[in-house]
């Protein structure tokens, strides 16, 4: 009776989230090419002065530029600083 | 800003990590839910800061990643603390510092009246300490709004006033009334008549027919202007006569005065006391006793000012002078100056609408008095309303 109402309550909580959150996709929100943030990153792979590379779950993101660093780094999200010439998705 | 205070406060150290895989080590701190910030790449590895509490958990992360972990500084007051230990008096001085401050600040240490022009300063800042507002009144515990009530009604004069409580001062803004002009009834039919007797020189007549002519001698009681006016067509109307009759004025006055006068005199005996003024307190400095019969005080006090406000501290000075009774025998001389001043100021004061056109003075000493008698010929108004009653 109660896993009954948990599940139903699951169920409204997913139905108000946006399904493009539901997919599993990386979040990416852009300021400029100063300031990116990662949501649903799982870890960075490679992290330089010049590239930074994220592990996304399903792809790898890849930022290339200059005075790259990551400003904030928590387990599901990332925030990256820094010139951004170029980004790279591997999949 | 808020942030970067919050983590000065919990103290964080600037760290360096020397190894191959700095990736591995930012993962594993944020698996771990530990918060990093400001982390740069480095050539060896990478430079970021930390908090205190999190810096013995990276030790083992540091390891796990093949890295070596080198402290580069050490910010925050937990340091600040350690460095200044020894030194208890400073933390002490900078606490009571902090609570004398906030003690201090929440009394009035200057009130300021503004917008004050008949009334006087000093019976408003008396009044106000009468209603609960002066130097050294707790902020907390004023009703501002209650302390502007009662002084419109102890001081009438107010119109309208408002008390700005700004920091330590207390800006007392004030509008006075205006004053209302007297009301001349000057529709029931008046008379102008002498007041006293004269020679009329001129006459400024507004209203009212006109009886006299000017070098004409006029008694007191004597009718001046009329207010019963005839018209052309042998009409009868009756107005408010107005206007001003200048007549020349002969008047005697007499002064007199005791040549054996007592004189207050002060002597070279001065009491001096000083005491230190600290809001509304007084500590004495030095207590003396003068035991003069007569004397008089004066107060001077020294206060500490600071651009526009009186800061609530200072020096007061009493100093009391003794004075002594002296019975004088005055010259004939000394008693005519003495009258001759009392003339003047009977001139200024009692006749200061009139001119004076002559004066002669004869003076002598009768019974231990000296006797002035001043015969003068004043030019003065002499027109005086009567009122007219009329009878059905």
């Amino acid at each position: 009776m109660n896993r009954k109402k948990d599940t139903n309550r699951l169920n409204s909580i997913k139905n108000k989230i946006p399904p493009q959150f539901m997919s599993g996709l990386p979040h990416l929100e852009f300021l400029g090419n100063r300031q990116i943030t990662i949501e649903g990153s799982r870890g960075i792979l490679k992290y330089s002065d010049n590239v930074i590379r994220i592990n996304a779950g399903s792809m790898v993101i890849s930022f290339s530029g200059r005075n790259m660093n990551v400003k904030c780094i928590a387990p599901d999200c990332t925030m990256v600083e820094g010139f951004v010439t170029k980004i790279e998705f591997t999949v | 800003m808020v942030l970067r205070l919050i983590r000065w406060f919990r103290g964080y150290v600037n760290f360096i990590l020397i190894g191959k895989s700095p990736e591995r080590f930012i993962n594993l701190c944020s698996l771990n839910g530990i918060n990093l910030w400001n982390t740069k790449p480095t050539s060896q590895g990478l430079k970021s800061c930390i908090s205190i509490f999190d810096y013995k958990s990276i030790r083992k992360i540091a390891k796990k990643s093949k890295s070596r972990l080198k402290i580069k500084s050490k910010r925050g007051l937990p340091f600040f603390i350690i460095k200044y230990k020894g030194r208890a008096g400073l933390g002490i001085g900078a606490v009571l510092f902090i609570c004398l401050m906030f003690f201090l600040s929440s009394f009035v240490w200057s009130v300021n009246i503004i917008g004050a022009e008949n009334i006087s300063e000093q019976y408003i800042l008396k009044t106000l300490a009468e209603n609960g507002l002066s130097v050294g009144t707790y902020k907390g515990g004023m009703n501002v709004q209650k302390i502007q009530r009662d002084m419109i009604i102890a001081i009438p004069e107010i119109g309208w006033m408002s008390i700005n409580i700004q920091d330590s001062s207390a800006n007392v803004e004030i509008k006075e009334k205006a004053s209302v002009p007297e009301m001349n009834d000057e529709t029931d039919p008046c008379n102008l008549v002498a007041k006293s007797d004269g020679v009329i020189t001129d006459f400024e007549i507004t209203n009212g027919k006109v009886e006299i002519l000017r070098g004409s001698a006029v008694s007191e009681g004597q009718l001046l202007v009329n207010s019963v006016v005839e018209d052309q067509m042998g009409g009868v109307k009756f107005t408010h006569a107005n206007g001003r009759v200048y007549a020349d004025v002969i008047a005697t006055k007499t002064f007199s005065m005791s040549m054996k006068t007592k004189v207050l005199t002060p002597t070279d005996n001065r009491t001096k006391r000083y005491s230190l003024n600290f809001f509304n307190f007084n500590i004495p400095i030095s207590v003396s006793n003068s035991g003069y019969n007569i004397s008089v005080k004066q107060n001077n006090s020294f206060r500490i000012v600071s651009e526009k406000n009186t800061l609530p501290f200072g020096i007061n000075e009493e100093t009391e002078i003794e004075y002594e009774i002296k019975d004088v025998d005055l010259t004939e001389e000394q008693a005519k100056t003495a009258l001759l001043k009392e003339m003047a100021l009977y001139e200024i004061f009692c006749k200061n609408e009139s001119k004076v056109k002559e004066r002669g003075f004869t003076g002598g000493i009768a019974e231990s008095r000296y006797t002035m008698h001043v015969n003068y010929v004043f030019n003065e108004n002499i027109a005086q309303k009567q009122k007219m009653y009329i009878s059905n």
